[in-house]
């Protein structure tokens, strides 16, 4: 699989503050998440590839194009940042023609991308009226379709998902899965939250505080993010005393325990653990990680 | 693909890549250009989007369609010259100057602010497009715009006046100066009115804050240095004129046409308004430098 | 009313734009000061009332104004909050009222203590002079106020309006025009100076609207102006 994306040693300071400490990684074809927690790196990362900000030391390079060029490199990358970025006055249409001519593409070209692209985000009718009046699952899309109008070799989405209802994340995150496996675009999509890496990825990078803690296949880490969050009214520690002496894992997050390591004995187990402790449960929910949660009970 | 039967039914071709031309960073130019006209002139958008420009335009417009039928009666009378002496290219842009700086500062700032308010600047600098190539192609777009709002009425001036004469033939030989000398003019100014009210655009992301910066500058300016040169008085009041952008502005223009200009030479007063164009264009390049990084 | 009036000003003052106000404001002072010991060969008197007339008659106060009184009720257009404002079981007039008020407070109380500030550093320094002309421009700021404020209700583009009213027709057409004159915010403060002050203006040779004209223009475009805001809240449709 070729590689698309390199950074060796890849270092980048914004005044007192180390962004970037000396990251390296590379990103193949297929989909690859880049995840951490806010201000980990991710749009730093981003940016550096997408030649926006020089680097401290080290390579950003992307390796798809064949031009030594940076700024003609971009004919073949696409970007989704993660704030609005839509102007209100014009219609998705004009946009997408306009965007993709600044692409490179000719005017007829162009023209027939937009119509196609926006079709596949799911942006039909509505295409003629101007953006401003669009919902933010809408704008999301179209912000999708910007960023693979020239069809790009790889496209970077910062946080695509921010925003949306539950509904309209699964709508985004299989749009992505879409773009990435049908469509053969590769995609680097930054994001925060494990839930929607795991089920978008075939491959993970995981930054913290600057620096690649992780990197690999997506299914090294869905194990170990399954998680149980229980809520109980009274009896806390007697609970998480009673699920110690089970040899379950607990750590406790304000209110509520929360059980590493879900299989069908550790239902079983909490259970009973309520019964021993008398806690009065009120809310037993299975979670995954969010990216801290996973750090901090390493 | 084939349409079975009445109810008919549409195949999805799925997905297609892209395998034409791309043509890189020229077409980018050209495309951010285009938009850039497009935009001035509310092109392709609401009616309340085209009501400034192209109101403007008119008011730019009217003195010359004046002209025309002054011109066209006097000729009908008989009784050219005279009547039209004080009517003529050299002294229109003491009129449109107002309407032009007006014009500026209130739409040129459409071209930059809103890029920078919602932020679709983030994407024109991802894509093969240096923040130069923006931001030149967009003074350009906004610059072609000025110049034709400057010289088509005097294109119409100079026209009207010479067919307004018995012998029109006669009135180019003697008078074909005057063509070279407003397309110079006319330069001048649009360039000084687009600088202007291109580098107000860049202190603001809103576009009113913009057109009343680019009018206080030169209200401001002018009021200030206006009162100074005449209360100093002497050769230091006299220099001070050239502060005065309108002034500056309009001498610069009598003397590309020739005409006697008072009390500081012709060519400082041409002087001034370059410098003042050149620091304006220069305000807009670092702000920009700024902005990219 | 105390509410919105509240938070009216906290608008705008929270704008950075309010600096240009003040910016305004204080830039006749300066000038004042700076040229008090040379105030060039034709006099004190031509020196202050060049200042008063051009400087803050005809720059600072129509554009302090326009910056605050266009924006009055930006925000709540911008954020599609303005429903919501105007949802309120209250009249119109209520939410009115205190935006100008605002207005007024925020855009012409700075210019109106800036031109008193400005007479009394004059070479030729008068309380009296100080006070008319702070009050004449006090007086335009309420007309220019709710103008603006009307304009910024009607259209995005209320700005580039005001500037062409104060620009082309105030500066341009009034001053040629005769009848013109009636029908411009500038000649009104005018006049009010001339009448509150004693020796203010002479030296300029221009012809101004009768005070009694005046003071008519004056109430009737506020009330106007105030009277189509309202009206216009009244009409308004909401997305």
């Amino acid at each position: 699989m070729a590689i698309l994306l390199r950074a060796t040693g890849l270092t980048k300071r914004f005044g007192s503050t180390l962004a970037l400490d000396s990251v390296d990684f590379e990103v193949l074809e297929g989909i690859t998440g880049l995840l951490g927690a806010n201000g980990a790196g991710k749009t730093t990362a981003l940016r550096l590839f997408l030649g926006l900000i020089e680097p401290d030391s080290g390579k950003a390079e992307f390796l798809g194009a064949a031009t030594s060029d940076p700024i003609m490199a971009r004919e073949r990358i696409g970007y989704m940042p993660e704030h609005d970025c839509l102007p209100s006055s014009v219609t998705a249409a004009e946009f997408l023609t306009h965007m993709a001519q600044i692409s490179g593409l000719p005017p007829h070209e162009a023209r027939v991308r937009s119509t196609d692209v926006l079709r596949h985000v799911g942006i039909d009718e509505e295409r003629y009226r101007p953006m401003g009046s669009y919902s933010t699952g809408m704008k999301q899309r179209v912000k999708l379709a910007q960023a693979i109008v020239h069809d790009p070799l790889l496209v970077l989405l910062d946080e695509p998902t921010a925003g949306l209802d539950p509904v309209g994340r699964q709508e985004m995150l299989e749009l992505i899965r879409r773009t990435g496996h049908d469509f053969g675009i590769s995609i680097v999509l930054s994001s925060h939250l494990m839930g929607d890496v795991e089920r978008t990825c075939d491959h993970v990078i995981v930054l913290d505080g600057g620096r690649v803690a992780q990197q690999g296949a997506i299914e090294q880490f869905t194990e170990e993010t399954e998680t149980l969050v229980v809520q109980v009214h009274e009896g806390l520690e007697a609970l998480v005393e009673s699920l110690a002496r089970r040899n379950i894992q607990t750590s406790v997050d304000g209110a509520s325990v929360i059980v590493q390591g879900v299989g069908q004995a550790t239902y079983d187990a909490v259970r009973d653990s309520v019964v021993e402790s008398g806690a009065l449960l009120y809310r037993l929910a299975p979670r995954r990680h969010t990216l801290g949660e996973v750090f901090r009970t390493r | 693909m084939t349409s079975r039967g009445a109810t008919g039914e549409v195949f999805d071709l799925g997905y297609q890549r892209y395998a034409g031309p791309r043509e890189g960073r020229s077409r980018a130019r050209r495309a951010l250009f285009w938009d850039g006209v497009r935009t001035a002139l509310g092109l392709g958008r609401g009616a309340s989007q085209k009501v400034l420009p192209w109101g403007f335009i008119a008011v730019a417009m009217g003195p010359a369609v004046v002209l025309i039928v002054v011109a066209a009666l006097a000729s009908q009378i008989g009784n050219t010259g005279d009547v039209l002496e004080d009517l003529a290219n050299r002294s229109y842009y003491q009129f449109a100057f107002t309407p032009l700086l007006l014009f500026a500062s209130t739409v040129a700032p459409a071209l930059l602010c809103p890029d920078r308010r919602e932020r679709v600047i983030a994407l024109y600098l991802v894509r093969p497009l240096s923040s130069m190539d923006y931001l030149t192609a967009r003074i350009l777009a906004f610059f072609a715009i000025s110049l034709a709002v400057a010289y088509l009425p005097q294109v119409l001036i100079f026209a009207s006046l010479s067919l307004s004469t018995d012998e029109p033939l006669r009135y180019l030989r003697e008078q074909w100066l005057e063509v070279p000398r407003f397309l110079a003019a006319g330069f001048v100014v649009a360039a000084f009115t687009t600088s202007l009210g291109m580098a107000a655009a860049s202190l603001t992301e809103r576009r009113p804050v913009a057109a009343v910066i680019a009018i206080g500058f030169v209200i401001g300016t002018s009021t200030l240095f206006g009162i100074a040169s005449s209360t100093s008085g002497g050769d230091i009041g006299r220099y001070l004129e050239l502060l005065q952008p309108p002034v500056a502005v309009i001498r610069a223009n009598d003397w590309i046409f020739g005409q006697p200009v008072e009390r500081v030479p012709g060519p400082a007063y041409f002087g001034a308004t370059t410098a003042f164009t050149v620091a304006l264009l220069a305000l807009l390049w670092t702000r920009y430098r700024r902005l990219a990084a | 009313m105390t509410t919105i009036f509240g938070l009216a000003l906290r608008q705008l003052a929270g704008q950075r734009r309010f600096l240009i106000v003040l910016f305004l404001s204080a830039a006749p002072v300066v000038v004042a000061a700076v040229y008090r010991q040379n105030a060039g060969p034709r006099g004190a008197d031509y020196f202050a009332d060049n200042i008063l007339n051009q400087l803050l008659v005809a720059t600072v106060l129509p554009l302090s104004m326009l910056v605050t009184g266009t924006i009055s009720f930006g925000h709540e257009i911008e954020d599609k909050t303005i429903g919501y404002l105007v949802l309120k079981p209250m009249p119109r007039w209520k939410i009115v009222l205190p935006k100008l008020a605002a207005v007024i407070l925020m855009g012409g109380l700075p210019a109106a203590l800036g031109g008193a500030i400005t007479m009394a550093v004059m070479p030729t320094p008068s309380v009296l002079d100080a006070a008319g002309v702070g009050l004449a421009l006090l007086v335009g700021a309420v007309v220019y106020g709710a103008i603006f404020t009307w304009a910024g209700l009607m259209t995005q583009h209320a700005a580039a309006f005001g500037l062409v009213y104060v620009f082309l027709w105030e500066a341009a057409v009034a001053q040629f025009l005769a009848g013109g004159r009636y029908l411009s915010v500038r000649q009104y403060v005018l006049s009010l100076i001339d009448a509150l002050t004693p020796d203010r203006l002479f030296t300029l040779s221009i012809e101004r609207v009768e005070l009694p004209a005046a003071m008519v223009g004056v109430i009737l475009l506020t009330v106007v102006f105030s009277g189509l805001a309202v009206r216009r809240l009244n009409r308004m449709d909401f997305p």
